[in-house]
């Protein structure tokens, strides 16, 4: 019998592929998620879902702890400038992006220019308004100037809100192909491929500059729209890790062999917000509202899905500031007497024929916010304040508040909704972030619709200043003072994230401001 | 045959204009601004009017219509506004899946309820029967979340057989594919049932059996082929709502299909994705119907066009 040769080889080399694959057997992390990407830019992403992805691929020139502390990235250090205004960074050197290109001073200014270029603003545009123009010094340091003085500015860098893209590359392909195909950052893991509605894939970056305890070869992030099919598939095995569980299943998860539960509070929170300017809500009034709300007891209905919040951030904030009034029915029902809604046979409260109705938009995003809700209607009721809970998408709610706010700005016209519920998260790790901005000049976004408080403004461009630490703590307070007085955000939880992982993974970071750190991340066996 | 197509084909122009006019008032119309949503949470004015202009949202509303449908007429959906894909690149991704998952839920319609449906009207009012029914009945009412959920903690939690979620292999296909099929299965079984028992009474059948024709014979040559027309009205309806996609069993298999892609695009108000996927579907469901009518000509061949 005659083998040909050709065949022979050929049956070689497949057993030689076939053993090579298998001795270079890739580890790959599996994460199921509620949700896709948008895309993989920097300068556009805007949500959680997407964010948790780039940070993975691009980095910051100065990013946060999980203690809040801010640590150097892509710069080294930095420094306030004599002239109180300019900010110089030093940058770290040797450091190249996925495509092989250089990182230095020059990218770090066509980045700054790209998000604040006037014409199309980039993402973080609005929170780095400060910014007035940047400077390339030597190849490694670069100097950012402001319009004023700003401390706020760096922690704003860290959220990361300015991710440091691949000039020379994205300026190659163009923002389409950058955005869905080819992202290219200094992080520690590099895009392999996007199928929309499905799954992220990246693999550990083998040039990162840093130390990368990864031990793991492959990230994929796939989209499991489904609570309880996202549980399903962790149990099932088909992946690793899944976030978003459900509050009600994280006692079970926990306990069930071979897998682990991670409780992490966040920065994050929910907030019941009234509309001052409605003809009901009058400051009393929203006084009696807030007094009648018990946090101990939203909090026991909804468990783990957050902590009662009492500020714009957790204790141990910068600036924090209980601004809540304390869980007073019979106060809210003297308030609400004083205001002249008297109660009617049916335990609500009128006036001149009018019950006291408010219907509180909301968009139920936020795990635990609508269970809220209703533990605060029952307790509004029981002062006689009737609270309906109206579901709307996050496109109704947006445009309900800004169109409204709009119209009082430049019209003075009275409002005709009350309530709504938000969330947000303070990413710069302070309570500025979420706190009213200056209102004498706002117009579209001033959607509680306070009055103009020259007293607030003045206090809170102090609060951003370079000032020491106490200083700022002061001017913090003054906010906070006015804050308890308007009653017009009023903090409901902290939002918890609750994650579920078998067993042998380990090493992997998720930080108070939602951000994601995979570096250390192992799968283990 | 072919003048009735031509015919039918010229009918789409008309339809085609009205649902393009009708999803872009629908979409311009429903509160919610686009700009805004595609811009970001933490986005200034400066940034939503930039995107305005972006995403042509800045022109008046007859332009865009205009300049949309002239687009359309060439094959050019737009771009999504979120994802920043071809809307013809999204939607065709979309529709291989949910059309291979219609394939599936087709199958499973055809093979379990026409038969389940026949044994039913033949062995009328005995225990079969009475099990047959309740089969049906059980397709026809149970939720499809609940249903998918219950398939995936069997077969994939339990026996571990299947995968609960995604898509590559035939495999994938399964779970949902029989979810998806259930309702049409137990309708499919009622309907051939009642036709089926209508058509058994006829004299016709009578004749049949008098002349000493095998049983088998007269229920599938006699008895189906002339209960066949409703089965396949039905069949061509459901075959349409399939491909329409269902974001129900979709969501819960993780599925990427049109349904879960339309629902997206509306709480995105992705104004481009939505009206895109709505002609589409509008498309599918008009050629739907005139294979529908097609096939009459072949179950019945007294139908001549």
């Amino acid at each position: 019998m005659h083998i040909p040769l050709r065949s022979l080889s050929r049956l070689l080399l497949a057993s030689a592929l076939a053993l090579a694959s298998f001795a270079m057997a890739q580890t790959t992390l599996t994460i199921g998620r509620p949700g896709d990407i948008t895309n993989m830019n920097p300068f556009r992403q805007a949500n959680n879902l997407t964010s948790e992805v780039t940070y993975q691929v691009h980095e910051g020139l100065v990013t946060f702890t999980p203690d809040l502390e801010l640590v150097p990235q892509l710069a080294t250090s930095w420094e306030l400038l004599d002239d109180g205004v300019t900010w110089r960074f030093f940058l770290r050197e040797g450091v190249t992006f996925h495509s092989g290109n250089p990182f230095n001073a020059e990218v770090v200014k066509w980045n700054f220019e790209t998000m604040m270029n006037p014409e199309d603003p980039g993402v973080a545009a609005g929170l780095l308004a400060a910014f007035s123009e940047v400077n390339v010094v030597d190849e490694y340091t670069v100097d950012v100037t402001l319009h004023e003085p700003n401390v706020v500015f760096v922690a704003t860098l860290g959220a990361p809100l300015l991710m440091m893209v691949d000039m020379l590359h994205y300026q190659e392909v163009g923002e389409t192909a950058y955005a869905q195909q080819t992202p290219s950052g200094t992080g520690p893991f590099s895009f392999v491929s996007w199928n929309p509605g499905q799954r992220v894939v990246l693999e550990k970056f083998d040039d990162y500059w840093g130390d990368v305890g990864a031990e793991v070869d492959r990230v994929v992030f796939e989209v499991i729209p489904e609570e309880s099919s996202r549980v399903l598939a962790l149990r099932t095995g088909e992946v690793d890790m899944i976030f978003g569980v459900p509050a009600e299943q994280m006692d079970a998860l926990e306990g069930t062999g071979g897998l682990q539960v991670w409780r992490t509070p966040t920065l994050r929170t929910v907030f019941l917000e009234m509309v001052t300017q409605h003809p009901f809500l009058t400051r009393d009034v929203r006084h009696a509202i807030s007094h009648a709300i018990d946090r101990d007891q939203i909090s026991t209905i909804i468990g783990d899905n957050g902590s009662p919040a009492y500020s714009h951030g957790p204790p141990g904030t910068l600036g924090f500031y209980d601004h809540t009034l304390p869980f007073d029915p019979e106060r809210a029902a003297e308030l609400l007497d004083a205001e002249g809604w008297t109660l009617g046979n049916d335990g609500f409260r009128y006036k001149d024929g009018e019950r006291l109705s408010l219907a509180n938009l909301a968009r139920g995003v936020t795990p635990g916010e609508i269970e809220a809700l209703q533990v605060i209607q029952l307790q509004l009721r029981a002062v006689g304040v009737e609270m309906t809970i109206e579901r709307v998408d996050t496109a109704a709610w947006v445009g309900t508040m800004n169109d409204g706010a709009t119209a009082w700005a430049e019209n003075r016209t009275v409002p005709t909704h009350s309530m709504w519920t938000s969330a947000a998260g303070i990413r710069t790790g302070e309570v500025g972030y979420l706190m009213n901005r200056p209102m004498c000049e706002q117009t579209v976004r001033n959607w509680t619709m306070i009055e103009c408080t020259p007293e607030y403004d003045e206090a809170f461009a102090r609060s951003q200043m370079p000032l020491s630490i106490e200083e700022r703590q002061a001017a913090y307070e003054v906010l906070g003072e006015w804050t308890a007085e308007w009653q017009a955000r009023v903090p409901i939880f902290h939002v918890q994230v609750n994650i579920a992982a078998k067993d042998s993974i380990s090493g992997f970071v998720v930080n108070p401001q939602d951000a994601l750190d995979l570096r250390g991340v192992s799968v283990g066996n | 045959m072919l003048v009735f197509i031509g015919k039918r084909m010229l009918q789409l122009i008309p339809v085609l204009f009205g649902v393009l006019l009708i999803t872009f008032a629908v979409t311009r119309f429903t509160p919610g601004d686009p700009a805004e949503l595609a811009a970001g949470e933490d986005a200034t004015q400066a940034m939503i009017e930039a995107t305005r202009t972006r995403l042509g949202l800045d022109r008046s509303l007859p332009v865009q219509f205009g300049l949309y449908a002239l687009r359309a007429v060439q094959g050019d959906l737009g771009t999504s506004y979120i994802l920043g894909y071809k809307v013809t690149t999204l939607i065709g991704q979309a529709l291989v899946y949910t059309g291979q998952l219609a394939l599936v839920a087709m199958i499973v319609t055809i093979v379990l309820g026409v038969p389940l449906g026949i044994v039913s009207a033949v062995r009328r009012d005995t225990a079969i029967d009475g099990i047959a029914r309740l089969v049906a009945l059980i397709g026809v009412s149970i939720p499809n979340f609940f249903f998918g959920l219950l398939m995936i903690l069997l077969f994939s939690l339990y026996l571990g057989w299947l995968p609960s979620f995604g898509t590559g292999t035939w495999r994938h296909l399964i779970l949902p594919g029989i979810t998806l099929g259930t309702f049409s299965t137990g309708l499919i079984a009622r309907l051939t049932r009642s036709s089926m028992l209508d058509t058994l009474e006829q004299d016709y059948i009578r004749t049949a059996r008098a002349k000493g024709l095998a049983g088998w014979v007269v229920v599938y040559k006699h008895g189906l082929r002339n209960a066949g027309i409703a089965i396949v009205t039905v069949l061509g309806l459901n075959l349409g709502n399939l491909l329409a996609g269902s974001v129900l069993t979709e969501s819960v298999f993780s599925f990427p299909g049109i349904g879960r892609l339309l629902v997206n695009s509306i709480f995105n108000r992705d104004y481009a994705t939505v009206q895109g996927a709505i002609l589409v579907i509008a498309i599918i469901y008009v050629l739907v119907n005139l294979l529908v009518d097609m096939l009459y000509a072949v179950v019945d061949p007294r139908i001549r066009y």
